[in-house]
Order: C-alpha cells, then sequence, then structure tokens
C-alpha cells in the first residue's frame, strides 16, 4: 500500500481540510461562530414564498440539468440545490401553499420526495403531500425545459427558486419566469450558465455561495463553523498564487513540489 | 434507543464508509480498494437506474388520476404523455434501442424538438441582455461596454470597422475575465471539496434526515 506518486500533496492538503472542518466546527459547538455575510438570496427565500402566500399562486423549485445527476461529478451540486428545497418546503407546509418541484435527473424526485414529506411532517401537514410536488420532467435537457417552462405558464408560480446546476435550460426556464411575473432565486456553480442567470434572476447564489446555503439557512453551529475552514483554505491557495507569481517572476523552479 | 435514531446512524456509517473508500482509492494504491471504489461506483449507477422506476411510478401517480377525472384543459396531455412513455418502453425493452420503430421515435420526434428548443435560446438570450445591459449604475456601465467590445471582437463587422476592436476583445477575454474565472475555479473547487468532506463525515445531510 503506498501513495499515488503525483497526489502527495493533495492527499496532505485533503487531510488538513478534514482536520481544519472537525477543529472549526467544535471550536463553533464551544460557541465560537464565524461571521457570515448576508446572502441576500437566501434571504430573498422567505420574501418569495410570502409574495406566493399574498397572491395565492404556488411555488416552483427545480435543481436543473446541469450535465448530469448525482452519480456524476456535478452530483454535488444538485444536492446543495436539495438543501435550499428543504427551507422551501417548511415553508410552503407552514403556509399551507402550494409547491412544485420538478427535476431532470431521476434519482432526485425520491431524495425530495423524502425531504418534502420530512419538512410537511414536521409542520403538521402530513396530509397536504402531493405527488406533483416532487415530479420527474423530461430526463434530458430540453424535454426537461420544455417541461418546467410549460409547467411555469401553466400553473404561473408567484415564485421561481432554481437552484442546483444548470446549462443552458437555465435561461429558457428563468426567461419563462420572468414572462409570468414571478419572483426568481437562481442559484448554480456552472460558469457558463450563472451569467444567464444573474441577467435573468433577481437574485443569484453564486458558485461556492452554494455549499454555504445550509449552513446559511439552518444556522447550524457546526455547519457554520466548518465555513471557516473553507476560509482558511482561500487564503492558503491566495498565498500559493502569490508565492507562484514571484517563483515564476525570479525563475525559481518549483515543479518538483506540484509533482509530490 | 428509538429505530429513527438507529437507522440514522446506519445511514451514516453507510455514507462515511463508502465515501471514504472512494476518497482512498484516489490517493492510495491498493488493489483490494480499488475493487472496492469500483463495486460501489458500480453500485450507484445501478441504484440511479433503479429510481428511473420509481419516478416513472411517481409520474403514473400524478397523471393517472388527471386522465380518469378528466382534468379540464390537462388530461389530454397527460393521456398523451402516458401513451408515449408506454409505447417507446414496449419498443425499446422488446426491440431494442436499435428497433427502427425506437430510432424514427429518436430522429424524427426527440432531435427535432431538442434542437428547436435550442435554437429558440438565442431569443431568449436578446430579451434578459436587453434586460441585463441596461446602464443602470456605473457596475451596469462597465457590463455594457464591456459586452459590446467583445461582441464587436466577435463579429467580423467589428474589425471591419476598427482594427483595434478585436485587439481590445481578446484582452478582455484573456486577462481580466481569465483571472477572474480561474479567482471562482478556485474557490468554487475549495468550497466543492469541503463541502463533499461535510457530507462524508455527516457534517452536511443534504437528503433530509
Amino acid at each position: 500500500m503506498s501513495l499515488v506518486q503525483g497526489r502527495i500533496v493533495t492527499f496532505a492538503l485533503t487531510i488538513g481540510l478534514i482536520i481544519a472542518i472537525v477543529v472549526y466546527a467544535e471550536r463553533a459547538k464551544k460557541g465560537k461562530l464565524p461571521n457570515i455575510r448576508t446572502l441576500p438570496p437566501l434571504e430573498a427565500i422567505n420574501e418569495a414564498v410570502q409574495r406566493a402566500t399574498e397572491t395565492g399562486r404556488p411555488v416552483h423549485f427545480t435543481t436543473g440539468y446541469g450535465g448530469g445527476g448525482l452519480d456524476t461529478d456535478v452530483g454535488v451540486y444538485h444536492l446543495a440545490g436539495l438543501a435550499v428545497l428543504r427551507r422551501v418546503a417548511e415553508l410552503t407546509a407552514k403556509y399551507d401553499i402550494p409547491l412544485y418541484s420538478t427535476f431532470c435527473h431521476p434519482e432526485l424526485v425520491p431524495l425530495a420526495e423524502d425531504i418534502i414529506k420530512i419538512a410537511y411532517i414536521k409542520e403538521g401537514k402530513a396530509r397536504n403531500i402531493k405527488p406533483e410536488m416532487a415530479q420527474l420532467i423530461g430526463g434530458r435537457q430540453f424535454p426537461y425545459a420544455m417541461g418546467v417552462m410549460g409547467l411555469l405558464l401553466d400553473k404561473r408560480p408567484a415564485a421561481n427558486i432554481m437552484v442546483g446546476n444548470f446549462w443552458a435550460e437555465s435561461l429558457l426556464i428563468a426567461e419563462t419566469g420572468n414572462i409570468i411575473g414571478a419572483l426568481q432565486i437562481g442559484g448554480g456553480a456552472d460558469i457558463t450558465a450563472v451569467p444567464m442567470l444573474i441577467a435573468a434572476c433577481d437574485y443569484v447564489i453564486m458558485f461556492e455561495e452554494l455549499f454555504a446555503a445550509q449552513a446559511y439557512l439552518t444556522k447550524d453551529p457546526v455547519l457554520t463553523g466548518s465555513l471557516a475552514a473553507q476560509d482558511l483554505y482561500k487564503i492558503l491557495a491566495l498565498i500559493f498564487c502569490i508565492i507562484g507569481v514571484i517563483f515564476a517572476t525570479m525563475g525559481i523552479d518549483w515543479s518538483w513540489f506540484l509533482s509530490l | 434507543m428509538s429505530s429513527k435514531i438507529i437507522s440514522k446512524k446506519i445511514t451514516f456509517l453507510i455514507m462515511l464508509i463508502t465515501g471514504l473508500i472512494v476518497l482512498l482509492d484516489y490517493f492510495i494504491e491498493n488493489p483490494e480498494l480499488a475493487a472496492g471504489s469500483l463495486f460501489l461506483m458500480k453500485l450507484a449507477a445501478i441504484l440511479v437506474a433503479f429510481s428511473l422506476g420509481v419516478a416513472a411510478v411517481g409520474i403514473f401517480r400524478l397523471h393517472v388520476p388527471i386522465v380518469l377525472k378528466r382534468v379540464k384543459g390537462e388530461w389530454y396531455f397527460s393521456a398523451w404523455m402516458l401513451f408515449v412513455i408506454v409505447l417507446t418502453t414496449l419498443i425499446g425493452v422488446f426491440g431494442g434501442v436499435d428497433h427502427p420503430a425506437f430510432q424514427w421515435i429518436f430522429s424524427n420526434i426527440f432531435l427535432p424538438l431538442s434542437s428547436t428548443m435550442f435554437a429558440m435560446l438565442g431569443f431568449f438570450i436578446i430579451s434578459a441582455a436587453y434586460r441585463a445591459f441596461r446602464a443602470r449604475g456605473l457596475d451596469a456601465t462597465v457590463l455594457l461596454l464591456t459586452g459590446v467590445l467583445v461582441m464587436l471582437m466577435n463579429m467580423p463587422l467589428g474589425g471591419a470597422i476598427w482594427s483595434g476592436f478585436p485587439i481590445i476583445g481578446t484582452w478582455l477575454r484573456d486577462i481580466p475575465a481569465m483571472a477572474g474565472y480561474r479567482g471562482v475555479t478556485l474557490a468554487l473547487t475549495i468550497g466543492l471539496v469541503a463541502y463533499s468532506i461535510r457530507v462524508i463525515i455527516g457534517y452536511e445531510k443534504p437528503m433530509g434526515g
């Protein structure tokens, strides 16, 4: 048993990150919580559901196509999107608002059903759970987009929340949401789709903000604390970048370190 | 100990063990670990395939009552969708995906409709860009100017008007945009790894319970 050549530095950094996450989480448990800046898109979820309550219209949630489902390398973005669905379902259950959540990937449907079920049972509204609350649409990018656009035009939700991973379907869905006058909250990590969400949505959860969603929404001290470890590594990455620039300028070869 | 707590602990243990096996396989050369990781990844693919069946049941649970109740303005769409699902599934299961009828559905219905939707994207981009590029403030004005310069770089007319447009556009794309892109990629990757670790060690519970 030996470490794979070329991955020793990455292995050390990963172990370091695990330790940092646990240490910061333990510190947070003792009350030393880091400050998290306000994230307007996540604050706007309450506003979106309240608007739906006032207008008597439903709320729509989707996680997008984004190139693949849970068995691909973008699956983690869909998971992060489901953390937002949990909050949305809690609020729609509380205010008795119809919820439609649509998915392009079939494996997300049972997970969403479970999340919605837990949220409605927690609010004592188990009888309000309906099959349309988590439905599979399409299975492929454009049939999915077409189905969601049809649902938006038919049900005319007051809020369209799209958090997960999106490709070109982001604009098709968000522009339809704009046509029906829905308050739109977008969220994604794909660098080509986020600009489209910014152009079409009222609020956007951008890139790594997506991974802070659950910590922000639940205010869980362990999760909030572990975000500080993430920030520590960002600072470390920045230091590596500066060192790299200095070494490159001075002509110092440090490729041996990176190839470890 | 209640069954709910036991169930939570079992779920956590499964996540921890599977996550660690796949993670360690990336770093450590070990045939047993590699075999275990490959098995788990195959298992994940099989579970995903099974979930299609679960989701299909959900579609029938949703649309059959709509057809039976003859919901106004909806039932014929639901009936058509159920008919197409059953038809395509039967052809696919009994004839295989190479069956001429299956290929005909794919080439003459699915592909043209998908291409149509993709083509519509151009019109949606124009309406979204119109709203985004309005010079409402300093930020939006910078965005507008940058967008115009990059557009002029991409279209042949830009270079014909002034040979400097392609140079400015290329600089904008290769220097400031690339710097931003790399910064975002770096932060996103760190966030992704940290999130995955939080899921594996059970801090983050995106799947509910």
